[in-house]
């Protein structure tokens, strides 16, 4: 049941109410039933009744008059009968009218009944025409005869509207008196069932809001106990607080102090930095004349290997002689062969061939000392290549390894420089590093400072929170109290707990406060920079 | 008739070398020495027979002497190995030498037969030997036996 | 007298007598015919006197005298004081023999003494008697004009010069051992041939030319640009053209008339038919026809042995069978001599009684040649007769000393690169073809390679070339190849195995050529490397050793110089079926 207490004590009234009001509708209503029954009843039936009744008077006086004046006849009474008799007749279509109006049966029979109403008048007229002209007593006595018939059927149709107005009337005032009936019981069921209702329902609905209040007194009450226990908490918490932003400051401190020592590495090594950075230009400067003067030796290297080509060129040089000396080696040995197929042509010539042969001999001779001479060139040739070749071989060697050597110490620097670039290299990082190192610690400083900040913040937050705490444990034994009038309400006795005493509370709060406020006097200086730690 | 040169009781040989050895031939039996020659291998053909060269028009057999003499056949070395080519009647014939030496003028008293009993295949090719006072000696080849080997080898492989 | 001088004289004078003899000798033989008895007659006795004075003078008396001797029966007759009867004509043709004979013998000083004495007295005799008898008899036959003009004889025309091509190198040391399984070797060295004198005039015209070109080249060589190539080629086309026209008209030099031939197989036919007693005519045709010298040599003893045995066993002993045959009763056989192609041919032909080929084949199952008829074909039957061991030996006639038989003929027609085929019908005749190339120097040849060698085949030695694969090489058998080639199968004879004797060389799906060869009807491939090109080489030989090898026919120069051996395809392929 979601609705507000508002709402269930409207509801709590309003049913009642509404009941109270639909009863009062319902009776009202009831009420009117009746009375229109009665009216009913009155209007219709009685009406009847008394028009009938009515007419049954008039009519007897009717007769009465009638007879009367059959029987005197004439005088002016008659006239005057006649008038009364025409009076009586209008009250009577008067009351034919008004009976036909109100009559609940068959109004034909109403109608009939007028219409032998209408001829036992007229009849009666007639009649007294008759008589008062002295006619013949048998015309009147069979109008007579004829007036009492229809005064006969006239009545008892008259009787019968009677009777059934009567019976409508009994009929109407049975309704009247049972719907009376009904209406009285129903309004007594209704109320009591209502009453019942209203009773239950404000039963369960106070009952509930009722355990509702209680609930909620009791969750209050439990809330308001935590409340204070947590205030108490709080005081301690406060408290506790206090000393770790104590310790915090302390720490804070010592963080400082870190930081400061810190500081002062960072920049020992950027001067070392510099420093090593210095140095390694150096070392590149010092690298780089060495590569140019490694590049002379190389240069000079170049000059020798040079040269040595100039040696190889004139072997090459020497080693053509030796292939000229190849192609006299050739020419002599031709010479040497065409001697001796000049021997073998002389011989055949015999006789004339004689001194033939002897030149060919002397050429074989020759051929034999060019072959010699040729040898010999060929001997010196080879040694000179050879020791040619063994020079520019060592050249050659000296030179490689000339060339070798040059090329270590020449990755050997370049290892160097590029060692003592590295170290340039690492010493720039150093030094970016130690600036890095010096923002960072001068952010960490800040961050100390605010820190500090935060701490003496802490510390006041601490010694407020306390106070807080304390007055929250007031009012949380105030709220007790109240808590327990409220169910003394509801209730309607004093509950189990006991007021809380308020002096605790109180006194709790005061020793955190105190303590908070003891330990303010410690402040930590806002330093910016870096210099500014000399001032600590 | 035949023709010596019994004048001056000096006979002309050629002087080559073969081998380890040294052999002559007479110069009037020789008709040419060639040096610089294309011998042209013939298939099916005797060992000792190097193949065919050509002189002038001539096709001429080359028979290799090293080979006749030791079964190994002549190494080529160039401005060395010669062709002396021999004459005879139907066709010249060419031997392979290692080294032509010189025209030697050998005294007739000097050449001396030699005897048969030298079994080694040498022996059938040589038929005298030259030893001069100054104590040169070379071995002179024998053409006939030469041009005829054939035969001679034919006996030694069957 | 100067010795070199004197040797000269006598190269000249055996040379010369020669020629004379042959002459003689073919007069002879004419006069046997009855034919220009006169002319004959004072020619042979002109010859004779002439020789007689040329033997004196060298020093040949015994000869001298010889000739004189058969000059004075040769005046005899001319006188009529004897008859010219077959008889004394037999001596005079014996007396030419005896002469003949003798200059090969003094050339080698051979010659015995009273060496003539026998037939001089013969002569003497036969003078003496007919001396004694008085009128000789003359037969005089009116001949036919026609055999007239079939025998024009050889008359010496006066502008014929003598030149010697002589190689006069004295070399009288060297023994040569006469290499008897060979045709016997002409001895260029000491020969000399006749020439007309228009030969010599044509070379040395052309030689002028040539050395007009050459130096026309020689010019264009020092300045050579673009527009002296054209002249170059010029120059060198002409070049082409004269070389080629010195090359045949070297060749022709040594061409020489086959009529001597013809004349001393006529002797041959006259004196084998008196000796078994047979009546033949011998007729010749194209006995001018000009064949290589050496070829006409060496056709002398193959067709001397033929004819006789176209004499003795080929012509019907019995004249009576032969006219029953409906055939004269004087046998003929006839020698034609006439280019056919590229080739020169030789007919020998006779009308005997032929050859009966089932006694040919049971003689040859008799002599052990083959062991069945059914081994050989029948085309093959009548080449039984070369084959070695089929001799003529079961006919009675003794073959006078040349110790040929038909196998020696066959051999030395396959030297000169010919073949012989013989044809015959019974009762009828045999004809021998004897199918020479004609020019035995230079030939058009094919340059192979095989085994890394080259090696030159004459184009007239196979048929057809055709580029093969390695797959299409199948074993028939070990060692044994055969080619499919578009379609059809045919034994392959590959070149290195043949030539190196190395059997083992397997075939790789390489590119190979192969030659086809026909030979008896059957078609053969050579497996070769390569085709190199075409060659136009002169065909030299070489030495005997070389040339005894199977499948060499001989030797030839490339324009580099180098020497390329010329093979014997048909060699290869006999040896190939036998060792098969």
């Amino acid at each position: 049941m979601n609705l507000t207490l508002g709402c269930k004590i409207k509801a709590i009234l309003a049913i009642p109410i509404t009941l109270l009001l639909v009863f009062g509708i319902y009776s009202y209503f009831e009420m009117k039933k009746i009375s229109q029954l009665s009216e009913k009843l009155y209007k219709h039936p009685y009406t009847v009744s008394n028009s009938v009744r009515d007419l049954k008077i008039y009519i007897t006086e009717m007769q009465n008059v009638s007879e009367k004046a059959h029987q005197g006849l004439v005088s002016n009474k008659n006239i005057r009968l006649v008038e009364s008799l025409d009076s009586k007749n209008k009250n009577v279509l008067a009351s034919f009218a008004l009976i036909k109006k109100r009559f609940l049966g068959d109004k034909v029979k109403v109608i009939s009944a007028e219409k032998v109403y209408k001829n036992w008048y007229n009849k009666n007229l007639m009649l007294i025409e008759l008589a008062s002209k002295n006619q013949p007593m048998e015309k009147i006595m069979a109008s007579k005869l004829e007036c009492a018939r229809l005064l006969k059927s006239l009545s008892l149709k008259t009787e019968y509207l009677l009777n059934f107005a009567n019976s409508k009337g009994k009929l109407f005032y049975e309704n009247s008196k049972r719907t009376n009936k009904e209406a009285s019981v129903n309004l007594a069921v209704f109320l009591f069932i209502s009453t019942l209702m209203s009773i239950m329902f404000s039963y369960f609905t106070v009952g509930s809001i009722n355990k509702k209040l209680r609930k909620l007194t009791e969750d209050l009450f439990s809330n308001a106990s935590q409340v204070s226990v947590e205030a108490k908490e709080i005081a301690v918490s406060s408290s506790r607080l206090s000393e770790t932003s104590t310790e915090q400051a302390s720490s804070l401190q010592e963080t400082a102090s870190s930081l400061e020592e810190l500081s002062a590495m960072v920049k020992n090594n950027v001067s070392q930095a510099e420093a090593s950075s210095l140095k390694s230009h150096e070392v590149n400067s010092k690298s780089l004349d060495l590569q140019g003067k490694m590049n002379q030796i190389i240069k000079s290297m170049e000059e020798i290997t040079k040269s040595n080509e100039d040696i190889v060129s004139l072997v090459k040089v020497i080693e053509i002689i030796g292939d000229k000396t190849r192609i006299i080696d050739d020419i002599v040995f031709q010479t040497k062969i065409l001697s001796f197929n000049a021997s073998v042509e002389a011989e055949r010539a015999g006789e004339h061939g004689r001194g033939f042969s002897v030149v060919a001999q002397e050429v074989s001779k020759l051929a034999e000392v060019s072959g010699s001479s040729s040898r010999e060139i060929s001997q010196i040739v080879k040694t000179s290549i050879e020791k040619a070749k063994n020079i520019s071989d060592q050249n050659f060697n000296k030179v490689k390894s000339g060339n070798e050597f040059v090329k270590e110490a020449a990755t050997a620097l370049l290892s160097m420089s590029e060692s003592s670039s590295e170290i340039t290299q690492s010493s720039e990082n150093i030094l970016i590093a130690s600036q890095d190192q010096s923002e960072g610690i001068a952010q960490v400083n800040q961050a100390v400072s605010q820190l500090d900040q935060a701490t003496q913040q802490n510390a006041s937050l601490a010694e407020q929170s306390a106070s807080a705490g304390a007055e929250l444990n007031q009012q949380s034994a105030k709220m007790m109290n109240s808590l327990f009038d409220l169910i003394q309400i509801i209730d309607g006795k004093k509950r189990a707990m006991s007021k809380q005493p308020l002096d605790n509370v109180v006194s709790i709060n005061k020793n955190i406060t105190e303590e908070v406020h003891e330990e303010k006097p410690f402040k930590l200086s806002k330093t910016g920079t870096s210099d500014g730690w000399s001032d600590i | 008739m035949e023709v010596q040169a019994e004048k001056n009781e000096i006979k002309k040989h050629l002087v080559f070398r073969v081998g380890d050895r040294v052999l002559a031939l007479p110069l009037i039996n020789i008709f040419e020495i060639v040096t610089d020659f294309n011998i042209e291998p013939v298939p099916n053909s005797k060992d000792y027979i190097s193949g065919l060269i050509n002189i002038r028009g001539q096709i001429i057999k080359v028979m290799d002497l090293n080979y006749m003499f030791s079964k190994k056949y002549t190494e080529y070395r160039a401005r060395q190995t010669s062709i002396v080519v021999i004459e005879t009647a139907n066709n010249n014939v060419g031997i392979l030498v290692d080294d032509v030496l010189r025209v030697g003028n050998f005294l007739i008293e000097e050449i001396k037969s030699i005897p048969k009993s030298m079994n080694d295949r040498m022996s059938n090719l040589i038929e005298k030997v030259y030893k001069s006072n100054k104590s040169e000696m070379c071995f002179i080849l024998s053409l006939d036996k030469i041009l005829t080997v054939e035969d001679d080898l034919k006996g030694e492989s069957e | 007298m100067d010795e070199e001088f004197l040797a000269e004289l006598r190269q000249c004078f055996f040379e010369d007598s020669l020629e004379s003899f042959e002459k003689t000798e073919a007069c002879f033989i004419d006069l046997e015919k009855q034919n220009n008895i006169e002319e004959n007659l004072d020619e042979i006795s002109r010859v004779f006197h002439n020789i007689k004075g040329g033997a004196k003078s060298i020093g040949f008396n015994e000869l001298g005298d010889f000739c004189h001797i058969t000059e004075d029966l040769i005046v005899a007759i001319k006188k009529n004081e004897l008859p010219l009867n077959s008889s004394n004509i037999d001596c005079l043709l014996k007396s030419n023999d005896l002469l003949k004979e003798s200059l090969s013998l003094l050339e080698n000083n051979q010659l015995p003494k009273n060496y003539f004495k026998q037939h001089e007295n013969k002569i003497n005799s036969i003078i003496n008697k007919e001396n004694t008898s008085g009128v000789g008899e003359l037969k005089v036959v009116p001949e036919d004009t026609a055999q007239i003009q079939e025998q024009i004889q050889p008359l010496e025309k006066p502008a014929e010069k003598n030149i010697n091509i002589n190689n006069t190198k004295v070399i009288n040391e060297l023994k040569v051992k006469p290499n008897l399984k060979t045709a016997p070797r002409p001895n260029l060295g000491n020969q000399s041939i006749k020439m007309p004198l228009n030969k010599i005039d044509n070379l040395i015209n052309l030689f002028g030319e040539q050395s007009i070109n050459l130096s026309r080249l020689n010019n264009l060589s020092k300045d050579i640009n673009k527009d002296s190539i054209k002249e170059f080629r010029g120059a060198l086309d002409s070049l082409n053209k004269l070389t080629h026209d010195l090359q045949q008209t070297v060749l022709s030099l040594r061409m020489i008339k086959v009529d001597k031939l013809f004349s001393r197989l006529e002797r041959v036919v006259r004196e084998t038919a008196k000796q078994v007693n047979k009546k033949i005519v011998f007729h010749t045709n194209g006995k001018d026809s000009e064949l290589d010298k050496t070829i006409v040599d060496a056709l002398l003893d193959p067709l001397t042995h033929m004819v006789r045995n176209a004499v003795d066993h080929g012509i019907e002993s019995d004249s009576t069978s032969r006219i029953f045959s409906g055939k004269d009763e004087i046998g003929n056989i006839t020698l034609s001599a006439m280019r056919r192609g590229g080739n020169f041919v030789i007919e020998l032909t006779d009308d005997g009684k032929g050859m009966d080929k089932d006694k040919l084949v049971a003689k040859a199952v008799e002599k052990g040649i083959i062991n069945s008829k059914d081994e050989i074909k029948e085309n093959d039957i009548f080449s039984l007769i070369f084959k070695k061991g089929f001799s003529s030996a079961e006919q009675l006639t003794d073959v006078s000393g040349r110790g040929v038989g038909m196998d020696v003929v066959n051999q030395m027609i396959s030297k000169l690169r010919g073949h012989c085929e013989i044809n015959s019908v019974v009762g009828e005749g045999s004809v021998f073809t004897i199918t020479l190339p004609l020019s035995l120097a230079m030939i058009n040849g094919t340059l192979v390679r095989a085994n890394q060698q080259n090696y030159v085949i004459p184009n007239s030695d196979f048929c057809q070339t055709a580029q093969i694969q390695g797959y299409m090489i199948k074993e028939s058998n070990i060692n044994d190849y055969c080619l499919e080639y578009s379609g059809s199968v045919y034994p392959l004879l590959p070149l290195h195995n043949i030539l190196s004797s190395d059997y083992n060389k397997k075939f790789e799906d390489n590119n190979y050529v192969a030659l086809f060869v026909d030979y008896k009807k059957d078609k053969f491939a050579i497996l070769l490397d390569d085709l190199v090109s075409q060659e136009k080489i002169i065909l030299k030989k070489v030495d005997e050793e070389i040339e005894s090898i199977n499948g060499i026919l001989g030797g030839a120069i490339l324009g580099d110089g180098n020497v390329v051996l010329v093979l014997e395809v048909k060699e290869i392929i006999e040896n190939y079926l036998m060792v098969s």
